[in-house]
């Protein structure tokens, strides 16, 4: 039943200070990684429900991480807060050493077993830039040892995050795609757009977090992170817009080589589109998406769809 | 060309410059050391914006300058003197700028002199009132002072490194010591009644400072955007509009062009005018419709601009020529 319940409850834990609340805060209360300085701790747990391409919902249980917090939801709380459970999130400060931190994840990791059998967890090694650029493969990679061995044989998903690049917006954009049911949906859609705009490449950011929903390239790019890249570079130039008490609608981006379109798509996504061929006019470009926009807004309705 | 900073110890002098010019964040500057003898910084982004920023020790005394820093001084065609506005009261330090403004005008007359109340940040200054009220304190007592000393007046900026204050203040700075800006104003203000331009900036991409722009006041608003819309066209650039071994120098080049459009019926645009310096305009929704005369004008307004960099290249290497 968890898998098609269009709410989806979402747990994220992790040791006092190890940046929860400034991660949600970032992605879904429009943020910047300079307001989290200003975060007091979280008492108990902060609850909230957000609305997530349209008709998704996600039940994001912020899990305040001081001490007696914990003990709480490992006793008392076990049976309720780990119940139905779609989404682990477990947040390390990658600098921080106690022990105590991995027996709170252990814990995490078995009440998520009893009660949530089916839940995705994941894992995210974070405030990376604290870390020298050329020491952080090594002290991702000793965590990761770490956290795997204390998984119980459960498949965990790992990633190196910070609130001051892109990684944040990577990690993020992983965790909702197995929030949306028929993502297949969408890929197949794109890529048919893509070829019909003979197009380098098409992006589906969610609207308010501009998260990556989906993607299709037909050609190779060097920089694997793009995608992350974008939606930072894009988020925080929205963040600016609303400074100036304005939205922006779209944006067109060009050099000798290529052509990039931002724009509103869907109720709930903005498309990016990436054109390298110089024969093909812009203004077609805009035509193709402005006329794709309808079409899209029933496959974005399928792909958040509930099976029956 | 060159700009001497100036100022009490600690007052962010170092911190200025490692912002504006070196892209550091600003809470970064916590941990810049005290500058112990003057650092020269040589900018040399574009043939707009091309000088070096003399960085003088806090510990700096008119009385005790050794020759070299005279020297220094000397040549400058620009004085900042950067002011804590944190610290009060402000009397000592106005105290050493007057009697460092006549000290420096005996040897080098012409020299301009910048004051920059700085730090105008934190829960001090949330209120606009208490920024103008520095603002009138410290020109006060300024202009008091010179009166009384028969020396002409120095121009006075509120200054912050935690927004785009100080960025604006250097643009102004900057602009007030390069020849041919007015030129540029002209030619700008030309092209905005051609076009029904709102308002229009010359950005040097890479500080973000504005080289010229039209003889409209500046607001902080739209000098932001415009300038966040430059870092958005760099990094998207820099993602899908460079080939295999080109770096961050061939992101922006000759057909660099971007539009934004925002719901409240204003378009953002940017083209390329110059290697590294690029036009940004805001235009009414309506006017942006006849896009291609936009073009035309921007077209022309890059001849012109060629001509007044031209004239101003053949004018510097005849100052140089005169030094020897
Ligand atoms: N350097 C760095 N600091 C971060 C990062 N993420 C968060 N922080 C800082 O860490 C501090 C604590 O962050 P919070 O988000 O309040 O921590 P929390 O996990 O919610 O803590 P509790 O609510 O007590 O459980 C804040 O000052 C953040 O600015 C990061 O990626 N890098
Ligand atoms: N709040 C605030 N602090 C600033 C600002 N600019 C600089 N600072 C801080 O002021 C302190 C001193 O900065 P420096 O740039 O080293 O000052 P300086 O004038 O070069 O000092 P000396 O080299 O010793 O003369 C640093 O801790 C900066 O973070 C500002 O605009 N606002
Ligand atoms: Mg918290
Ligand atoms: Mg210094």
């Amino acid at each position: 039943m968890e898998e098609n319940d269009p709410n989806k409850k979402v747990l994220l834990m992790g040791k006092s200070g190890a940046g929860k609340t400034s991660m949600r805060s970032i992605i879904f209360a429009n943020f910047m990684p300079k307001d989290t300085m200003r975060l007091g701790f979280t008492n108990s747990i902060n609850q909230s429900n957000i609305r997530f391409l349209g008709t998704l919902s996600l039940a994001l249980w912020d899990c305040g991480g001081q001490d007696h917090f914990m003990q709480h939801y490992f006793e008392s709380q076990r049976d309720t807060l780990f119940r139905n459970v779609q989404v682990l999130i477990y947040v390390f400060d990658v600098h921080s050493e106690d022990q105590r931190d991995m027996n709170y994840y252990r814990s995490c990791v078995d009440a998520i077993q009893d009660h949530s059998p089916t839940a995705h967890i994941f894992v995210l090694i974070h405030k990376m830039d604290l870390i020298p650029v050329e020491k952080r493969d090594e002290a991702f990679n000793k965590k990761e040892r770490e956290v795997v061995k204390n998984s119980a044989g459960l498949n965990v998903i790992c990633f190196k995050t910070s609130i001051w690049d892109e990684t944040l917006y990577l990690a993020w954009s992983r965790i909702v795609h197995y929030l949306i049911p028929n993502s297949d949906v969408l890929t197949q859609s794109l890529n048919r757009f893509c070829s019909a705009c003979e197009a380098d490449e098409v992006v589906l950011f969610e609207k308010s977090t501009f998260l990556v929903i989906s993607n299709f390239s037909s050609k190779q790019h060097k920089d694997v992170h793009r995608f992350e890249k974008i939606s930072n570079i894009v988020k925080q130039f929205k963040l600016s817009c609303s400074k100036a008490a304005a939205r922006f609608k779209s944006m067109t981006v060009m050099n000798t080589n290529f052509c990039a379109f931002v724009d509103e798509f869907t109720s709930s996504t903005y498309i990016m589109l990436i054109s390298s061929d110089s024969t093909i006019l812009p203004a077609l470009t805009q035509m193709n998406i402005d006329l794709a926009k309808k079409h899209f807004e029933g496959v974005v309705r399928a792909s958040t769809a509930v099976a029956q | 060309m060159n700009i001497a900073v100036l100022g009490s110890k600690r007052v962010g002098k170092s911190s200025i410059l490692k912002v504006v010019f070196q892209k550091m964040s600003p809470n970064e500057t916590l941990f810049i050391e005290s500058t112990t003898r003057v650092d020269e910084v040589k900018i040399q982004n574009n043939p707009y914006t091309r000088c070096t920023i003399l960085d003088f020790p806090g510990t700096f005394e008119i009385s005790q300058m050794t020759s070299l820093e005279r020297r220094f001084l000397q040549d400058s065609a620009m004085i900042i003197y950067v002011l804590d506005a944190q610290d009060e009261p402000y009397n000592k330090s106005l105290e050493k700028l007057v009697s460092l403004m006549s000290e420096v005008y005996s040897f080098n007359p012409h020299c301009k002199i910048e004051v920059f109340c700085h730090k105008i940040d934190g829960d001090m200054f949330v209120n606009d009132d208490v920024k103008l009220g520095v603002l009138n304190e410290v020109s006060e007592i300024v202009r008091f002072d010179t009166t009384e000393r028969k020396l002409p007046e120095p121009s006075f900026h509120l200054t912050s490194i935690y927004d785009l204050s100080i960025f604006e203040a250097m643009s102004k700075c900057i602009q007030k010591i390069t020849p041919g800006v007015g030129h540029m104003q002209n030619l700008l203000d030309i092209l905005m009644s051609h076009c029904r331009i709102d308002k229009v900036y010359v950005f040097d991409v890479i500080s973000k400072l504005y080289i010229a722009t039209d003889s409209t006041p500046v607001d902080l608003i739209s000098y932001e955007l415009c300038s966040d819309m430059i870092d958005v066209v760099i990094d998207v650039s820099c993602i899908y509009g460079v080939g295999e071994d080109e770096n961050f120098n061939n992101a922006f080049d000759g057909k660099s062009t971007s539009v934004i459009r925002l719901d409240t019926g204003l378009t953002l645009y940017l083209r390329e005018v110059e290697h590294l310096l690029a036009l940004v305009c805001l235009v009414k929704d309506d006017n942006f419709e006849r896009h291609h005369l936009i073009d035309y004008n921007i077209d022309r307004f890059k001849e012109g601009a060629k001509k007044i960099l031209d004239a101003r290249e053949k004018w510097v290497k005849e100052q140089e020529e005169v030094k020897g």
